[in-house]
């Protein structure tokens, strides 16, 4: 997308006063939350069992 | 004296009377393998016309197997092999003798100077099979074609072939792709020779020396974990191996083993495949082969009896022409959601073999536990019916030492990426219309520029400074697109610490998306 001065000014106000506003900040903690508890079970479900580990591969 | 040769026209009745004879075996018994079925599928789609049987062939790696165990057998095994090479080419044996006469290029006029040139056989070559002159495990090294890049429901890829030189008479012939071989039962099991092919990939890779079926047994049992040795009877004949055994032969050749457990997260083996089959790096995998009991009511959980544990090289992946769905409750979009089938060197079935990607759950007969599967072309003899299917366990991956942040860690700073950016979209903040969807692999920093260098979406002052930039030899590139368009890069440093700050660079191909993110 190709920008002129004026355009460029007003997406980073825009931006800027969000990320500075109640709701803004509110919206990032939720997304960091619901993206931190997601990983935490995603290491879960990618843990090795070790006693699988020791299956022998055979076929 | 019996000719060095014969040419021999390609039907798969032809290839199986071939193979028996070469094996000296009833052809019964070819015909009971797998692969003879797997062979008749594949050579419909290459369609060969013509096949070149070269005798008395010295194999390299056969000859290490047979230095390491044959040798030493009391029945003599013979120590050459016969190679079969596959032209699409259709020509006649007085043909090819007439060209290694050397009356291809004669200029003259006549019968003999025109049938076939040293071009023609280079431009429709196939491939060769080495046949191993074993009793029932006969195929040897074999590089042949792959599939075409478009399939039925999506194009295919296949990132990690490399080109292999055959010299038949002097004839310089090649073709890209991955050497697959058979497991012999002997000196390789079924880990093995997906070891085998992986460190074929990595060897070029990586530069690393490619070690024989032999040697990786050998390299294998030398671990320390103290189980292994009590698994097997013997370590030859070799029964099989444990990941910490495959673990122990990766290392052994200088390489990192990367380990991912896949049991319990079918999506997750979709990215982690595709993150690091795209930087052309093979990948060893395993799962249980499961046999169904039966499935009257086309249910989508099969109760099956587990037959055993399995491991296989993967060599392609297939993208639908579908757009990306969402992965998990997050709704993360990621271009790996799109792989519907993978293709692997399979030493039970042949090359390239799919594994196609489903709904359909098993449910472990003895365990009452339930896994997700993949489809296989293996059948399944024990009850008659529908053919096994493919629970995962564990990817394998070789990597260079260097690149020491794993794929895990980029999927998940991504996804706190993609959470934050949406809640900004979301809120209009961000002028996009659609949710953004991500491309993550790992590249190296000469294919990185390769690909900016030809792109049409990077240009100006910007794009010279990127490419004149020094940069780590392994990134992972994540590139978010909105619809089917490049909005920016990450490119993460691979060789970093991961407690570092380890973004190396932001390719931005959308002036409106980097302006409101630096407003954030």
């Amino acid at each position: 997308m190709a920008l002129d001065t004026r355009e460029k000014e007003q997406l980073y106000k825009k931006a800027k006063e969000f990320a500075s506003s109640e709701k803004g900040k509110k919206s990032a903690e939720k997304a960091f939350k619901i993206a931190k508890e997601f990983n935490e079970k995603l290491d879960k479900s990618t843990k090795i069992d070790p006693k699988k580990l020791h299956e022998p591969i055979t076929l | 004296m019996a000719s060095d040769y014969e040419v021999i026209p390609y039907s798969i009745d032809k290839l199986k009377q071939l193979l028996s004879e070469l094996a000296e075996v009833p052809l019964s018994v070819i015909e009971s393998k797998y692969h003879s079925t797997y062979f008749d599928h594949y050579f419909n789609e290459l369609k060969p016309q013509i096949i070149v049987v070269e005798k008395e062939y010295i194999d390299h790696d056969y000859l290490e197997d047979y230095a390491g165990y044959y040798a030493r057998c009391f029945k003599p095994y013979k120590r050459t092999c016969t190679r079969l090479h596959f032209f699409t080419q259709d020509f006649s044996e007085e043909d090819f003798k007439s060209l290694l006469q050397g009356f291809e290029s004669s200029g003259v006029d006549d019968e003999k100077s025109k049938s076939i040139t040293i071009v023609d056989l280079h431009n429709s070559y196939l491939g060769f099979i080495v046949v191993k002159p074993l009793p029932q495990t006969i195929f040897g090294r074999t590089c042949l074609q792959t599939y075409s890049e478009d399939g039925k429901d999506g194009i295919r890829y296949f990132p990690s072939l490399r080109k292999y030189e055959a010299n038949l008479f002097g004839i310089p012939l090649d073709v890209d792709t991955l050497a697959f071989q058979e497991q012999d039962r002997v000196v390789s099991a079924c880990a093995t020779s997906a070891l085998w092919t992986v460190f074929q990939g990595t060897g070029k890779l990586f530069q690393h020396s490619i070690p024989s079926p032999v040697e990786i047994t050998k390299m294998a049992v030398k671990s320390q974990d103290e189980y292994s040795y009590l698994l097997y009877d013997r370590e030859f004949p070799n029964e099989g191996l444990t990941i910490p055994q495959m673990t122990q032969a990766i290392k052994y050749l200088g390489l990192d083993p990367c380990t991912i457990a896949v049991e319990h997260n079918i999506n997750y083996l979709k990215n982690a495949l595709y993150a690091y089959l795209r930087g052309k790096i093979p990948i060893l995998f395993t799962f249980s082969l499961y046999a169904p009991i039966n499935n009257r009511n086309n249910s989508s959980i099969i109760r099956s009896d587990r037959v055993g544990n399995h491991a296989v090289a993967i060599t392609g992946y297939q993208l639908s022409n579908t757009d990306p769905t969402p992965f998990w409750d997050i709704k993360l979009l990621l271009t790996a959601s799109r792989i519907n089938k993978i293709y692997v060197h399979d030493d039970q079935l042949g090359p390239f073999a799919r594994m196609n990607f489903h709904d359909t759950k098993v449910t472990d007969n003895e365990t009452n536990e339930e896994y997700d599967t993949l489809s296989t072309t293996w059948k399944n003899t024990r009850y008659n019916s529908d053919n096994m299917l493919a629970a995962p366990r564990f990817m394998l991956i070789p990597v260079y030492p260097k690149i020491r942040i794993p794929f895990k860690l980029i999927l998940q700073i991504i996804i706190q990426f993609d959470q934050f950016f949406e809640s900004r979209r979301s809120h209009a903040i961000i002028p996009l219309d659609h949710r953004i969807y991500w491309d993550i692999f790992l590249t190296t920093i000469n294919d990185l520029k390769t690909d900016i260098l030809s792109s049409s979406y990077y240009h100006g002052e910007d794009k010279r400074q990127f490419l004149t930039k020094s940069m780590p030899r392994f990134l992972w590139r994540t590139t978010a697109y909105s619809e089917k368009t490049p909005i920016f890069d990450l490119l993460f440093d691979a060789t970093d610490i991961p407690q570092g700050d380890f973004l190396s660079f932001v390719i931005k191909y959308d002036e409106g998306i980097a302006v409101s993110l630096k407003g954030i």
